[in-house]
């Protein structure tokens, strides 16, 4: 059996075909016991994939989807705010090294030996000594 | 007139106007044929599921597009397919990845053979969903929406913007392949 016949089977299985291409199609397939077989088969496997169709999704479906529809608002929502605020990250981020290097020329706030991140984030070393030098 | 024998139409205008029950009729409504279609590309299980629940977040996103130029049902169709063929994608990605054995590689299920009808016919489902698996992807969604589906050869082409002959060829090849696994690995036919 051919590609050529295998594609009229699957337009005769599709009931696509003309009155007479149908008849036609019977006749070779009365002649043929081999192509018979095949179709036979073939109505076979349409049965199962037809049986075996599924009706529907685990149950409750539609309040799974309704849940998920709340959550993509909330998605949403928060993807506003990122607009919203996404044109003024430039400028915090400007206004950020303007103050970081305005605390690391004024370091002696948190004295002269601090590191760069104490001085830039005005970080004044927790310690004891420290703790009592603020109390007097 | 109730929310169930609404036309779709009425559904859609109510659920843009924000009426959740008129959506939800329209899941319930459309949930078997787009399950068909997932169900049928993916196999049954928590991914299927995912997928048929993002179909209906794609169409609620869209409601405000959506012009009823094709069916509903159809419309639901591509998008779940859509859906299935890049989750499809994304395993193999992870199986190469990973170099593991994903559920596409699995050997169908044997049969039930303890006479019990309600089991037999699970067994027997899912043996048919493993050897759907096993389909090439482009194959398998042709099968579906052709033999699940119940779509024409003409529509499945425009579904899959591919010609009828394509369609007629790959279902012929396709169906040649469940023929051999079913008959010959699980013995159903």
């Amino acid at each position: 059996m051919n590609e050529s016949d295998r594609i009229e089977m699957m337009r005769a299985l599709a009931d696509e075909m003309s009155i007479e291409e149908r008849e036609a199609f019977e006749r070779v397939l009365a002649d043929d016991p081999v192509l018979r077989a095949e179709w036979a088969s073939l109505q076979g496997v349409e049965g199962l994939l037809h049986k075996s169709r599924a009706e529907s999704f685990r149950p409750f479906f539609a309040v799974r989807v309704a849940r998920r529809i709340e959550g993509a608002d909330e998605e949403s929502l928060a993807d506003a705010l990122v607009w919203l605020f996404r044109p003024l990250a430039p400028v915090v981020l400007v206004l950020a090294v303007f103050l970081a290097l305005s605390n690391w020329n004024e370091r002696e706030l948190v004295g002269e030996e601090a590191s760069f991140l104490e001085a830039v984030f005005v970080a004044v070393p927790a310690t004891v000594e420290a703790a009592y030098v603020m109390d007097m | 007139m109730s929310e169930r024998g609404a036309t779709d139409t009425a559904l859609i205008d109510r659920a843009r106007e924000g009426d959740e029950t008129a959506f939800r009729v329209l899941v319930e409504r459309y949930e078997s044929q787009v399950a068909a279609t997932v169900v049928g590309m993916l196999g049954p299980g928590d991914e299927a599921d995912d997928v048929g629940q993002e179909t209906f977040v794609r169409f609620y996103r869209a409601l405000a597009k959506f012009r009823g130029d094709a069916a509903l049902g159809t419309y639901l169709t591509r998008i779940a397919m859509n859906l299935s063929l890049n989750a499809i994608k994304r395993r193999q990605k992870q199986r190469w990845r990973f170099w593991s054995r994903d559920d596409e590689e699995k050997a169908p299920p044997e049969s039930s053979v303890d006479g019990r009808d309600e089991q037999a016919a699970e067994g027997r489902s899912e043996a048919v969903h493993a050897a759907l698996a096993r389909l090439k992807p482009d194959f398998r969604a042709v099968v579906v929406l052709r033999m699940l589906d119940g779509y024409s050869t003409k529509e499945t082409a425009a579904l899959l913007k591919i010609a009828e002959g394509t369609v007629l060829s790959r279902l012929s090849r396709a169906m040649k392949q469940l023929e051999t696994i079913l008959k010959n690995e699980v013995d159903l036919l």
